[in-house]
Parts: structure tokens; C-alpha cells; sequence
């Protein structure tokens, strides 16, 4: 028993810190690759050359981080609810499922780079087609596992709403989406991973330049200049914005899920 | 609940036969319940009973025979509570009122009333996984009676529960019956449980079910002393007896 409550906060302790060495090291050892086999700058720029080019003027990055973030969250949001009606339809029958569902599946098995210039040409440039970027990459698994949590409602709860006569609607309502809840929470958390890859891919084809342009056109320009510095503000930047929308989600997942979770006698 | 007059009949089945494949789970059964009746159907197990009470309540069709029936909502216990585990207590009894499209004021409040009844006003707020087995039962209960049903159907409602929360919840069944005087019938695999709780035991045969006994229960007022009177056991015995014999003239 003691021991038991020794142990719990030094293993929290470790859990906590882990990460962060596994980060340190990291930067540590590309820091002494660069120089132990003297790679240019041009090439792998050094963790404090990346972390001074921040420093020297934050604000063009910073804003561009928020335009990245922004769409990703609002592309994120848009292929949730898309997402929960097309896969609601797709469970009101059997038919629709079989018939529908090959289609979106084929539509997700297409590289997200050969449709995004179609997306420039039906969207035109700037944020639109950056959603709609979004919305392709993270719709599927919302889609997936939404349908999956429908499919899943209990046999014995259904049969109630049966003898209770319930409407349709209100089966789906009451019943049917809160049993899929679990279930599309996966499906958010691969879904929020995936949005900011479908942004800045987005960003990279239908971006546009300016005072806020996103970290997508930052990397492009950076790139054509040679200055890798910046580019790795901008990857460091992006991959921030990746976990911020998925710790936002999990988190968010984990105060809906506190009342499905504790379903156990 | 308003008190209708006993002996008038409610419902009325008339030769009611339903297989399942080929299998046929009741045959030609007949049987007349009157209104304000508590009837208990009791039988071995796989003997249809449950198809019985489903074919009672119109959830199940018939393939032969006809179902009379007074107008009147219905409402189903089953054997477990069957309650969604991410609603309240209130909210879960509440439940056949919103589909009904009852405003939520007065749903809440018919809710909190139903809770009274099973004496479970406290756990209110509560949700399914903070109730004890007997609790999450008066839970169901209290949502069978929110809607103030005319026909009450029990599967086995108390089975899976330890003997002494069952025994307190067959007596709060029963005083419940005798307040609100609904029609009610309880399928058990218990005879003890039936011959308290019922006015009316049913014993059914082996499958096909068919009625093979109709027994009276003691007309005493019931409380915990009934279940060891000699009333109440000349009642189980004499229901163990018919069905044993129908079970044994089954193997035969």
C-alpha cells in the first residue's frame, strides 16, 4: 500500500518528463550531426540557427501560425458535421451503406495532392479551397467511425425505443448518435491529426501571400530562397498547430466521453 | 391514475398460436385478464413466456387466434433496466414522455412524481452507474409507470436480482398495484415471487405454452410475513405440483 502511493506521483513524474528529454535529446543530436559531419546551413540550419531566425521577427510567423490554425480548426469542424450527417444517411438503410459507402471510401483513396488542384480550380484561391483541403483529408475518418458507432447501438435499448414507439428521428436523436459517441471520438482524434496535414497542403496549392499568409506559403517562399532556417520555423510551427488541435480534441473528448466511459455495474 | 371498476374484461385472447421457424414457442392459448388484474405467468424456461406477455402487449403477431384490447397505453419492464447509461435517473424516466412530445417542465415533474412512487426521489441527479442492481430496477419501474400505462407488462424484472432487494421490490410492485390498480401481468420463473406479487397465477407447459393451471393467490394484505404463511405455500405448492406434471407429461 506504501508502496503504491510512492510509486504513483514518481511514476506521473516520469510519464511528464519523458517526453521532454526524448525532445532535448533530440535537438541535441541534430545539433551534433550538423556539425560533427558539417552539413550547410542551406541544408540542416542548427536548432539555435532555427530558434534565431524566430526570434529575429516572430510576428510574420505567429500570424501566419494563427491563419494555419484557424483553418485547420474551421476545416476540422466543417468534416465533423459533415462527416455525422453523410454517415446518419448512410446507416438509414442498408442500401444507401452498400451503395454509398465504396464511393467515399474510393474518394479517400485518392492521393490528397492529385484532387487539391481540382480544388483550385472549383474553389479559386485562398481559404476556401484550403477547407475544402481540409474537409477531404479529415472527413473519412469521422465518416468511418461514425457509421461504425451507429451500427453498434444496443439491441436491448433499440427494442425499448420499439415498444416506446419512438419516432425515427428521435431514435437516431436520443438514442443512436449518444451510443455512437465513443465511437466518433476515435474518429475526431485521427480526424484532428489529419486536418492540419490537409491545411497545409492546402496552403502549399491555394495559398495566398501577403501580411497573413499562412505557414503553407511561408514554407514555399522560404523554400525558394534557400532559407531552410525558416522552413523549419514554419515545419516546428505547423506540427504545434497539429497538437494543439489534437490535445484540444482529446481533451474535449475526454470530458464528453467521463459520462459514456463509466457504463460498467 | 384513475380507479377502474375490476371484472370487466381488458383483454381478451382468443386461441393465439406463434411459431418461430418450426419451431412453436405458444399454441392455442386463451386467456381473459380483467381490468385492475395483476397476473403472474409462470413456467419452465424456453416455455414461451415471454413470447406470451410480447403477444399480450401486440409487439408480437399472431399467426392464428385474435387479441381484443381495451384502448389504453402499454408499457414493457424488462428483464434488465435497460437504461442509457449517459442520462440522469429523471431524465431516463422521463424518457417515454419526450417521445411522447410532452413539454419538459412537465415531464421532469411527472418524472420526480414516478421516482416517489419506487422511492428513489434522492437519486434524481444520479446516474446509472452510481446505482445499485435494485435501484437501477426501480429505475425502470418508474419509467413504466411515468406514462401512466392502462397494461403493464413485466419480463422477469427482478431476476437477476439478490433474494432480499427482490423480495422489497415485489412488495413495492404489488403496493404499487394496489394504489394505482393498473392492469398488470409479470412473467417469473419464480412461483414463491408470483404468488405474492400476482392475484393470478397462470402456470404455463412446457413449449408450445400452453395454460395448464389458473390458481387465485391468498387475498391477504401483503407484507414480508406472507412469504413463509401457509397460504401463500399452499399456493406454490399446488403451482410446483401442475407444473411438474405438465413438464413430466411433456417427456412422455
Amino acid at each position: 500500500m506504501s508502496s503504491e502511493s510512492v510509486d504513483r506521483p514518481r511514476s506521473g513524474l516520469i510519464d511528464a518528463l519523458a517526453p521532454a528529454v526524448v525532445v532535448v535529446l533530440a535537438v541535441l543530436a541534430w545539433a551534433a550531426a550538423k556539425e560533427l559531419f558539417g552539413i550547410q546551413d542551406y541544408q540542416l540550419p542548427s536548432p539555435l540557427g532555427v530558434a534565431r531566425a524566430f526570434c529575429a521577427d516572430p510576428e510574420p510567423f505567429l500570424r501566419g501560425c494563427a491563419e494555419t490554425a484557424g483553418s485547420a480548426a474551421l476545416g476540422f469542424v466543417l468534416a465533423v458535421a459533415i462527416g455525422v450527417v453523410v454517415a446518419s444517411a448512410l446507416s438509414l438503410s442498408r442500401t444507401i451503406e452498400r451503395s454509398v459507402y465504396p464511393l467515399t471510401l474510393l474518394f479517400q483513396m485518392v492521393p490528397l495532392v492529385a484532387i487539391a488542384p481540382l480544388l483550385v480550380v472549383w474553389f479559386g484561391y485562398g481559404r476556401p479551397a484550403i477547407l475544402a483541403s481540409t474537409v477531404v483529408v479529415a472527413v473519412f475518418p469521422v465518416i468511418a467511425s461514425t457509421l461504425s458507432g451507429l451500427r453498434r447501438t444496443d439491441r436491448g435499448l433499440a427494442e425499448l425505443f420499439a415498444t416506446l414507439a419512438a419516432p425515427r428521428f428521435s431514435t437516431w436523436w436520443l438514442l443512436a448518435l449518444p451510443s455512437a459517441v465513443p465511437s466518433i471520438v476515435t474518429g475526431l482524434r485521427i480526424a484532428a491529426g489529419l486536418a492540419t496535414i490537409g491545411t497545409i497542403t492546402g496552403e502549399f496549392l491555394a495559398g495566398v501571400g501577403g501580411e497573413n499568409a499562412p505557414l503553407g506559403i511561408q514554407i514555399t517562399t522560404a523554400l525558394k530562397s534557400f532559407q531552410t532556417d525558416r522552413v523549419f520555423v514554419c515545419v516546428l510551427l505547423a506540427a504545434l498547430v497539429g497538437f494543439a488541435l489534437f490535445f484540444a480534441v482529446s481533451l474535449v473528448s475526454r470530458l464528453l466521453l467521463a459520462r459514456w466511459m463509466q457504463r460498467s455495474d | 391514475m384513475s380507479l377502474v371498476i375490476r371484472n370487466d374484461p381488458f383483454l381478451v385472447l382468443s386461441g393465439a398460436s406463434r411459431s418461430f421457424a418450426a419451431a412453436r414457442a405458444v399454441d392455442a392459448v386463451s386467456l381473459t385478464l380483467a381490468a385492475g388484474s395483476l397476473t403472474a405467468l409462470v413456467g419452465p424456461s424456453g416455455c414461451g413466456k415471454t413470447t406470451l406477455l410480447r403477444i399480450l402487449g401486440g409487439i408480437e403477431p399472431l399467426d392464428a387466434g385474435t387479441l381484443q384490447r381495451a384502448p389504453g397505453a402499454f408499457s414493457f419492464c424488462f428483464q434488465e433496466p435497460r437504461l442509457l447509461p449517459w442520462a440522469t435517473v429523471c431524465h431516463n424516466v422521463a424518457l417515454p414522455l419526450r417521445l411522447a412530445g410532452v413539454a419538459r417542465a412537465e415531464r421532469e415533474d411527472r418524472a420526480r412524481e414516478a421516482l416517489k412512487l419506487v422511492q428513489l426521489s434522492d437519486a434524481a441527479g444520479l446516474r446509472p452507474h452510481q446505482l445499485s442492481g435494485g435501484m437501477k430496477m426501480r429505475t425502470a419501474l418508474a419509467r413504466a409507470l411515468v406514462g401512466n400505462p392502462r397494461l403493464l407488462l413485466l419480463d422477469e424484472p427482478f431476476s437477476a436480482l439478490d433474494e432480499v432487494t427482490r423480495q422489497e421490490l415485489d412488495l413495492a410492485l404489488r403496493q404499487l398495484w394496489e394504489q394505482a390498480r393498473f392492469t398488470a401481468v409479470i412473467v417469473t420463473h419464480s412461483l414463491p415471487e408470483a404468488a405474492f406479487v400476482a392475484e393470478r397465477v397462470l402456470v404455463l407447459s412446457p413449449r408450445p405454452a400452453r395454460i395448464v393451471a389458473d390458481l387465485a393467490t391468498p387475498t391477504a394484505v401483503r407484507d414480508r410475513s406472507l412469504w413463509t404463511s401457509p397460504e401463500l405455500n399452499a399456493v406454490v405448492a399446488e403451482a410446483s405440483r401442475r407444473l411438474h406434471g405438465a413438464i413430466a407429461e411433456a417427456r412422455r
